[in-house]
Order: structure tokens, then C-alpha cells, then sequence
């Protein structure tokens, strides 16, 4: 199928449903595979309505919060759904060294930066509704951290 | 009736009242209320008005006053019948004939489903009557129609495609499953484990023959009662155009001339929306992930759906009951709760312009045949159908216009409201915190629509709201599978920042607990979760009857609850599939395909199937007569619509149109015995 009708039924109540249950199926799997390649159902982050909240640290000193809301749903990668932030300033930066746990996501960075600037993301789930994530980089510590919370259900919509 | 009358609508509805009693007279004429044989309760009905009762008169979609519940006197056991309690169970996605297609039932009741047309044979395979199914293809540049030009029928109905259904079950063993679901019955669970497709998503689904024929397709001759399988699109434009209907068609026994012969096509054209994006190269019948989905229907006849066939047989069956709004889930629960679908609102409750992105325009893009410019689960979903100016308002409200009766309220549009026709999700999370807003959330802002609640509210009348998974608020039970577009009241303003109000939205176990406890209020909605919910592509038919039975068992184990409860059954909508009933348009949203309601009470037992023409706000009619509240939800509400007369040769066709019954007549009062049985009118 093509990629842009497949996005018309990103938000549909029988993702939901396969999200959800994926997840948990990998709570009983355990915790500690570590490919960037599985189903993306099977991460343990429940499907629905999530708060995201997003500060930028320069120095160890942080800007004012930016509050994201996403409806999380099955066909979400987490890779797309709770690790894709941007690092501050106009940094291109490239993920490499993926590495993927039932409850947890990790990378490195190289950022075209002048120096170029090298580092490392995280992302980890304490539980199925809620995580935290850091962006921290070799010469500037942490320059980003996140925090993300469940909130409601989020069908979106085929039904 | 004359749609320009210029009667006002109180007018119209004193008028209605007028034709009915005058219509009740004439011979070969008489109250659909009283038609479906046997009929053993004409005395118990013979006062129920044909029209129906007054409404409130503030301002339609006005802030209402904020009542205290639980103060002044309960009314809740203040009936006029012996039933103190319903319970609606509300399934996903099935047509009636999709689910009751060869459904055969007692001796001396008939049914219109595709056996009896004469469109299938009981073994699945097409009948002598299978030309009055034949779908078409069409075509639609430019501007939208809702009635499409037809240019030859399919020789060929396209291959069935795998969509959405998963290629494995969801979960891979009954331990699993029993941790997760509480609302099945023990022997159930292991249906949560298997029925996979076994093949990959969005691609021709080879468990059916590649080779299909141009009828309906019996899906227990390729796959079984316990696979899952794909899911057609049921979005409001889409649907207008599956149902195809045209007053050029009319015939006397189909006067509103719906064909329903565009189903596949509107599948494999434009299928479930796109968002506003452009058609992809290389476009085929298979691109939108449909094929032919919409012909599957089950096989009673070969064993599929077995309890539900059971319950119809026992206690009964609605043949001409219909989806409220043509369109999908949202829509439907809405119009169930407020008896009218809502709009985009201001923070003022008035209406507002939604963003760009989220109103309909069903066009076709430039050099596409049927692909929208802007329509979909994540873009257009809004339509103000009071201006005809607006895509693909003229089309329908032409058809409306054409019609030989007026249309309720002259298609019920306020002026710049901005109405919600498909999915998005509610203005208040579970936790009464109102949701985020913006052109990329998708989320109807709060209304204060007046609503069913409100009025129950009002004549203290306690009533709940059972959505698995609500998980007090938190809405993450159940692996996060609670539905939060099917609560109607996650909607409203009125009952979400009221937290007395918003504490009758519950849990499965609290109707366990209510029903085992005779603690069950007056009026139960309850709402399963995505995985029992009969979706299909999500859940399967066969998970839905395992939720109903239980709870069906448990009210007949408890005789205090079973004595004066009537548990109702029903859909949401059709989901898209194919049915071959007659469809009236009552407004400018709807009613759509037929769906299956099944009564269950003591109330109710015979294996009657009753003909009666109803839709999703026939429950609101029930409880205002049930409780004889004397009052609607709004002047807006279809329940002021009067109840149904039809020909005695024709039960299934109003001739008091746009009319809805009030489903007193799935009920034989006189038959179950009661001390206050038959003693008092059912009005409206």
C-alpha cells in the first residue's frame, strides 16, 4: 500500500487495540533484546494520548518547557514516536548505534556541528504510561531532556 | 409532505400528530407499532401517540442549568411498563444482513434479509434474486455526488485485501488473555488466541477465492466464524455514496430510492479517506486496502454467530432498525446520546470554525475519479450543511430536497455550525480535564449540546455509562483499549465538569458488581473494549457474543434483576458492509444501513421479529416513554420525530416519513404477566 493512504488509517481504534497488546505480550518477553529492528508493536508503551514535555538545557540551565501532546497509536515506531527531538541550535545530527529493548531506546549521535559534535540519547519506559529522555552530548552535557505521560485513550478513528 | 410547507417544525409535528390519527383510521393502513405479528399487546399500546412529546424550550445547543444529582426525589422506579432497567449493549460494525443474512426464524415470523430476497441461498452461494444486489462502478469528477454516475456493473468484484487484520492473534495464549480481559466468559478466552490471517496487511487477502462473482460474499466458505478478517470504510461521504440513492430510483416499496450498489466501488476509489494527500501512481482496485470487503457477510445457516442466532430466536429480533448517522463510531455514539450530532464550538458553546484541515471536501482532486481532495481519520471530518455552497453539501441536501416528504426540520443544520460527521476524539479526557485542541489533534472541542444525560438528570432518573477500560478516569485499562469516542458524555460540558455527573461514567466491573448487587440504575449504556467489541479487523463477532452472554447470564441468575430488566443489543453502524433494507433519510446526516437490535427480557420472549422502522435515537424514545419523562432532549433531537405508520403490507416503510419508533412494540407486556402490566400508556 502506499505510504500515503496507509497514513489515512494511522488513527484507527483496531491500532489501538494491536498496540496495546503488543506491549504487553513484550512485558512477559522481558526486558533486554537489543535489535532496531523488531515489530513495532512490541514495545511496552501503552497506545493513547501522551503529554510530552520538552526542555533544552544549556549548561545544565533550562529554558522553559514546551508541552507536545501526541495520540500514540499501533503503526507508531517509537523510534518516530518517542525518540525523534531534535537536538538545540541548528544541529544535523545522525543517529547511529540503534538500540531497542522492550523498554527502553538508545543511539548515538554525530552532529555536523563546527566542531563536529558527538553523543548519545536514551529513552526509558518505568512503566507502560510513562518515560524519560536526555540527549547528551560529549562537550555540552545534557542539551535536551524529556518526559512523557499518558493521559487518556486516543482512538483517533476508523471505527 | 411537502418539504415546502414553510410549516414551522412544531407545526409539522402537531401536523404529524394529525395525519397519524387520521391515517390510523383508513383501512390497509395502520401504527407500524401494532403491525408485527402476533401482536398479543395492542391493548397495552392502543393510547401511544404517534408524535412525539414536547421539548425543552431554551435554546437549541444552549448552556442548560447544572442540576445536583441525587437531589429531590429518584424517579427511577417510576415506570410505565414493568421494566425498570435497560441495558444497552452497543457491539462495532456490523450490518444486518451482514450478521443475520440467512438467519431463518420461529414459525410464523418473517424476516427481510439476504436469504428471504432470495439473494443468497441458505448454503452461502448466490440465489435467483441475486441481480437486486449487483454493484456498479461509477463516476465522479469534479464535484462530489452522492448518487454517482453509474457506468457498468462489475463482471468481477475485486479481490478481497488483508487492510488491517493482523497477521497473528493478539495474544498467544489464554493466560495471557484472561489477564488482560475480565468481560468473557471462561470458556471464551482462547478465542483472543487464534484466528490470525496469517498473511501480511494491505495485500489480496488469498483466503478468498480470487475469482469473485457479483454478489455477496458468504465469508464462512473461505475462512472461519473464528478468523479475523479485513474492515470496509463506513465514513459519511463514502457512505452517502455506497448507499446511492436517488429519487429517479423510488419505487413504491423503496421510496427514498437508495440502491446500495456502490459499496465496492467507493471502497477501492477513495476507501477510508486521505487525508488531503494525492492520489498515488500507479492506483489500482487494491491501493485503498479493501478490495471487495463491504459483500462479506456471516452464514447463520452454517453455524456462524451461534448465540446471537440463539437470543434472536428466543427472545426478539428487530429486522428494520438503523444506524443513526452515515458515517462511523463517533458519530453514531453521539447521535445516540444527544439525539443529534454536535459541532465545532467555541468556548461559549457557539459555533465556531474548525481549522482548514478538518472540514470535508469530498471533490475529486483534478484528474482523479472519486479521490477526495480533503477527507480522513487525520484531516476533514466537519461539514456546516447549512450553507450548500460547502463541497458536497448541495449533492446531498439536493437529494433531501427531492424527496416526497420534508426531511426533519428541513435537514436540521443550524446556521454556521460546523457538524461532525465521523471520527474525532471527545473534549474532555475521563478525568474531566478537557483535551488538547489544534489543527493536529483531532478532537471535537467540548460541547454543551443538550444531551441525554441531562434530561435524565433532570427528572431524576439515575443512569451510568459502562465503558471497559475507563479505569476511573484514567481510561487505561485493558491494555489501553477503553473506547473514548463511544461515550457520548465524555462530549459534554454539562456532565464532565460536574463530578457527581461525570462518576456515572464506569467500569465493566461496576455493571458486574450493579447487576449482582441490584444496584443497576435505571438506564445502563455499556460499551466493551477494542478487543470485544465485534470489530472487525480488531475483534471478531463471535468476541462480542462472548461479552453479551456474560453479561446476559448474570442478569438472568439474579431473578430481581432478570424480573424487570431488559437488556438491548445493538451496533454502532453497519461498519460499511453491504445490507439490502430499505433506508430512510431523515436529515441531512442520516438514518444509514439497517443493524441488528436484539431485545432480551421476559418482556421480550418468543423469537419475534419485529419490523417497526428504528434508529439508534428509538433508545432515547424508549426511555422518555419507559419513564415518561414528557420532555426530549432538545428541539433539535430526533426523538421529537413521531412513531412510524406503514402499511400492513409493508411494515418496513413509513408513510409518515421522517418517523421513529419508540421500540415499546419489541415487547409483549401481556405475555410475561405483571400486576401493572397493560394499565398505563407508553407515550413518546
Amino acid at each position: 500500500m502506499n505510504h500515503s493512504i496507509k497514513n489515512a488509517w494511522c488513527l484507527c481504534r483496531s491500532s489501538s487495540v494491536r498496540l496495546g497488546l503488543g506491549l504487553l505480550l513484550i512485558v512477559m518477553a522481558g526486558f533486554g533484546s537489543s535489535t532496531s529492528h523488531a515489530d513495532p508493536a512490541d514495545f511496552q508503551a501503552m497506545p493513547g494520548l501522551w503529554k510530552i514535555t520538552v526542555r533544552k538545557l544549556d549548561h545544565g540551565k533550562s529554558s522553559p518547557p514546551s508541552i507536545l501532546w501526541h495520540c500514540i497509536d499501533e503503526g507508531a515506531d517509537p523510534w518516530v514516536a518517542f525518540a525523534n527531538f531534535s537536538v538545540p541550535g541548528d544541529s544535523q545530527c545522525q543517529r547511529s548505534d540503534m538500540h531497542r529493548s522492550s523498554t527502553a531506546l538508545a543511539w548515538t549521535l554525530s552532529c555536523s556541528d563546527q566542531p563536529p559534535a558527538h553523543g548519545r540519547g536514551r529513552v526509558d519506559f518505568d512503566s507502560a504510561e510513562h518515560y524519560t529522555a536526555s540527549i547528551v552530548l560529549q562537550d555540552r552535557g545534557e542539551v535536551v531532556r524529556v518526559e512523557g505521560k499518558r493521559y487518556a485513550a486516543c482512538t483517533s478513528a476508523n471505527d | 409532505m411537502s418539504k415546502h410547507s414553510g410549516n414551522t417544525p412544531g407545526n409539522k409535528r402537531i401536523r404529524s400528530f394529525a395525519i397519524g390519527v387520521l391515517a390510523a383510521g383508513l383501512a390497509g393502513v395502520v401504527s407500524a407499532q401494532s403491525t408485527t405479528p402476533p401482536d398479543k399487546d395492542a391493548t397495552f399500546r392502543q393510547n401511544v401517540p404517534t408524535s412525539g412529546t414536547s421539548n425543552r424550550t431554551t435554546l437549541p445547543g444552549g448552556i442548560v442549568v447544572l442540576h445536583t444529582p441525587g437531589s429531590g426525589e429518584d424517579r427511577s422506579d417510576q415506570t410505565r411498563t414493568p421494566i425498570k432497567h435497560v441495558i444497552l449493549l452497543i457491539g462495532e460494525n456490523r450490518t444486518f444482513d451482514h450478521v443475520f443474512a440467512t438467519y431463518t426464524p420461529p414459525a410464523g415470523q418473517s424476516v427481510h434479509n439476504l436469504l428471504s430476497e432470495g439473494i443468497v441461498n441458505a448454503d452461502g452461494t448466490p440465489g435467483p434474486n441475486v441481480a437486486a444486489a449487483q454493484q456498479w462502478q461509477a463516476s465522479n469528477t469534479g464535484a462530489y455526488s452522492n448518487a454517482p454516475t453509474h457506468t457498468s456493473p462489475f463482471t468481477q468484484l475485486p479481490a478481497m485485501n488483508t487492510g488491517g487484520a493482523p497477521t497473528q492473534p493478539y495474544l498467544s495464549s489464554v493466560a495471557e488473555a484472561e489477564a488482560i480481559e475480565p468481560a468473557l466468559p471462561t470458556d471464551d478466552y482462547v478465542e483472543l488466541t487464534e484466528g490470525g490471517t496469517g498473511l501480511p496487511n494491505d495485500v489480496v487477502d488469498t483466503r478468498f477465492p480470487t475469482q469473485l462473482p457479483n454478489a455477496p460474499v458468504d465469508m464462512n466458505a473461505s475462512i472461519s466464524y473464528n478468523d479475523y478478517a479485513n474492515s470496509p470504510v463506513h465514513r459519511f461521504f463514502q457512505m452517502w455514496q455506497q448507499l446511492d440513492c436517488s429519487t429517479q430510483a423510488a419505487t413504491s416499496k423503496n421510496p427514498s430510492g437508495c440502491r446500495n450498489d456502490l459499496f465496492p466501488w467507493v471502497e477501492t476509489t477513495i476507501g477510508a479517506g486521505n487525508n488531503g494527500v494525492a492520489q498515488p501512481a500507479g492506483f489500482t482496485n487494491e491501493s485503498t486496502g479493501e478490495g471487495s470487503t463491504s459483500m462479506q457477510f456471516l452464514n447463520i445457516a452454517k453455524g456462524d454467530a451461534p448465540y446471537f442466532a440463539q437470543l434472536a430466536s428466543t427472545y426478539a429480533l428487530s429486522d428494520n432498525f438503523h444506524q443513526s448517522v452515515i458515517g462511523g463510531t463517533g458519530a453514531n455514539h453521539i447521535m445516540l446520546g444527544f439525539g443529534s450530532p454536535i459541532y465545532y464550538a467555541d468556548a461559549n458553546g457557539n459555533p465556531a470554525v474548525p481549522p482548514v484541515n478538518q472540514i470535508e471536501n469530498p471533490n475529486a482532486q483534478s484528474g482523479t475519479n472519486n479521490w477526495y481532495v480533503q477527507d480522513g481519520y487525520s484531516g476533514g471530518s466537519y461539514v456546516n450543511c447549512a450553507d450548500d455552497t460547502q463541497p458536497g453539501v448541495a449533492s446531498v441536501k439536493g437529494y433531501l430536497r427531492s424527496l416526497p416528504y420534508r426531511t426533519f426540520r428541513g435537514t436540521d443544520c443550524k446556521q454556521g455550525a460546523y457538524y461532525l460527521v465521523n471520527n474525532y476524539n471527545p473534549g474532555y479526557l475521563g478525568d474531566g480535564t478537557p483535551a488538547p485542541l489544534g489543527t493536529d489533534q483531532y478532537t471535537v472541542p467540548p460541547t454543551t449540546q443538550d444531551n441525554l444525560a441531562l434530561l435524565l438528570n433532570r427528572h431524576h432518573v439515575s443512569w451510568k455509562y459502562y465503558g471497559e477500560g475507563f479505569a476511573n478516569g484514567t481510561e487505561d485499562g485493558e491494555a489501553g483499549t477503553f473506547c473514548n469516542i463511544c461515550d457520548p458524555f465524555l462530549y459534554s460540558t454539562q456532565v464532565m465538569t460536574n463530578p457527581a455527573l461525570r462518576a456515572n461514567n464506569q467500569d465493566i466491573n461496576n455493571l458486574y458488581s450493579d447487576i449482582q448487587n441490584n444496584t443497576l440504575p435505571a438506564v445502563s449504556i455499556a460499551k466493551p473494549d477494542g478487543l470485544l467489541d465485534g470489530h472487525p479487523s480488531s475483534s471478531k463477532l463471535e468476541l462480542f457474543e462472548g461479552y453479551v452472554q456474560k453479561i446476559v447470564q448474570m442478569a438472568q441468575a439474579n431473578p430481581q434483576v432478570w424480573n424487570d430488566t431488559v437488556i438491548m443489543v445493538t451496533f454502532d453502524e453497519g461498519g460499511g458492509y453491504y445490507d439490502s433494507g430499505y433506508v430512510q433519510p431523515i436529515d441531512f446526516f442520516g438514518d444509514g444501513t439497517r443493524i441488528p437490535l436484539l431485545v432480551v427480557s421476559r418482556y421480550s420472549q418468543g423469537g419475534h421479529v419485529v419490523h417497526t422502522y428504528y434508529d439508534h435515537v428509538s433508545f432515547d424514545k424508549f426511555v422518555e416513554a419507559n419513564w415518561g419523562l414528557g420532555e426530549t432532549i432538545s428541539p433539535r433531537s430526533r426523538d421529537n420525530l413521531p412513531n412510524p405508520i406503514a402499511r400492513s403490507s409493508d411494515p418496513y416503510v413509513p408513510v409518515n416519513s421522517p418517523a421513529i419508533g419508540n421500540l415499546m412494540d419489541m415487547f409483549d407486556f401481556n405475555q410475561a404477566g405483571s400486576s401493572n402490566e397493560g394499565t398505563a400508556a407508553v407515550q413518546d
